[in-house]
């Protein structure tokens, strides 16, 4: 699962292998924001990436479990943009594109906050206040 | 013969030059225009006099991120706890109007995020919310959408409900938010589709629409998948 903002040629992935990893990496990449906020993410097919060039640095996400999973596929250019796009499509066409409402990644939020797999004291205010209003609202319960 | 190619030749080239004037004071037309962001009617505000300048530029060429606070959100917030509830509303309705008026959808739909922030209080914003669901941008009528989403108002959702649109994912997303809203229901599960069509889109992220969203869910690897699914199911068809 990758979120399409670059950073010094890098693009920041996450490896899921099962339903627990997917939640755990939307908890990842929603809580890194400014506020609770819908999600779409799109499931990318490793053989697919096999020709980028990629490392294992850990994530910085303060949802705990989860940091070992991060990839970065590094060096990109103009050409290997084009095969991330071409995987991002496959995994379009073969289904795997999903859209997470306001409502479903605050649900996760609460939940993996509950299981206390999120430290809060890294994310930014906005988002803690978000995250507090969540856990207050009836809706949670 | 020579001097027939000499006036053809003239007579072209004063084609060209008055084309090119034309097209030179066109440009220079639509600048103006553009510079000019003023209303002409009596009741509604210049909305320069009102915003900064740079949260204005921020409004209309920065293109609305999901889950990041904008310029523009962080102003309107701050105006809000400030009290000035009705400043705000000139302020929106005038820029609203301004994105109509410039057909500047970045502008129109940055307007409704920035109200779908904002607590509803069921007095004007829902007519804009509605107003964007009956835009022909595919990308303000989900902006439209979500601040129904985001106020989980029933009132306000009565007026998304029944709502009828053109594009299946979005017809997917009012019913998903009329179903959380209105009934309460967490989980939504949509009739699975027949066949997945794809459009590539040809310019840009946001030319929604392009790519029809398939949203039920994570396929399980079927047929077109040859069998070589990477992924376990994650609550997939």
């Amino acid at each position: 699962m990758a979120e399409l903002k670059t950073t010094d040629n890098k693009l920041s992935l996450w490896r899921v292998e099962n339903e627990a990893d997917i939640k755990d990496a939307l908890v990842a990449l929603a809580i890194t924001r400014d506020k609770i906020s819908d999600l779409a993410v799109v499931m990318i097919r490793p053989e697919d990436l096999q020709e980028l060039s990629m490392d294992d640095e850990e994530g910085n996400s303060p949802t705990f479990g989860i940091n070992d999973k991060h990839r970065n596929i590094t060096n990109l250019n103009y050409d290997t943009l084009g095969t991330v796009i071409i995987s991002i499509l496959n995994g379009l066409r073969s289904g795997g594109y999903k859209k997470h409402s306001d409502r479903a990644i605050k649900r996760m939020i609460v939940e993996a906050y509950k299981a206390g797999k999120v430290d809060l004291s890294n994310a930014k205010e906005s988002m803690r206040e978000d995250i507090e209003k969540a856990l207050q609202s009836n809706v949670m319960n | 013969m020579n001097e027939e190619i000499r006036w053809y030749g003239i007579v072209n080239a004063l084609q060209y030059f008055s084309d090119a004037i034309r097209m030179l004071t066109e440009s220079l037309s639509s600048e103006n225009t553009a510079g000019n962001n003023t209303t002409e009617t009596g009741n509604d505000i210049n909305v320069l006099d009102h915003i900064p300048e740079n949260i204005f530029e921020s409004l209309t060429t920065e293109y609305y991120e999901p889950g990041m606070i904008s310029l523009g959100q962080e102003y309107f917030e701050k105006l809000l706890k400030q009290g000035y509830r009705e400043k705000i509303r000139r302020i929106i309705t005038s820029l609203y109007q301004l994105a109509g008026r410039k057909r500047s959808h970045i502008l129109e739909i940055n307007t409704i995020m920035i109200i779908s922030q904002l607590p509803y209080l069921g007095e004007w914003e829902d007519i804009l919310a509605v107003a964007a669901t009956r835009s022909p941008n595919l990308d303000v009528q989900e902006a439209g959408i979500r601040c129904f989403e985001r106020w989980e108002n029933k009132e306000a959702c009565e007026f998304l409900r029944g709502r009828v649109f053109s594009e299946d994912w979005l017809q997917e997303y009012a019913d998903e938010v009329c179903a959380e809203v209105l009934e309460g229901c967490d989980e939504v599960v949509l009739p699975e589709k027949d066949s997945i069509t794809w459009e590539m889109a040809t310019t840009g992220s946001n030319q929604s629409g392009d790519i029809e969203r398939y949203s039920s869910g994570y396929r399980d690897g079927g047929a077109e998948d040859n069998g070589q699914q990477a992924f376990p199911l994650a609550g997939g068809k």
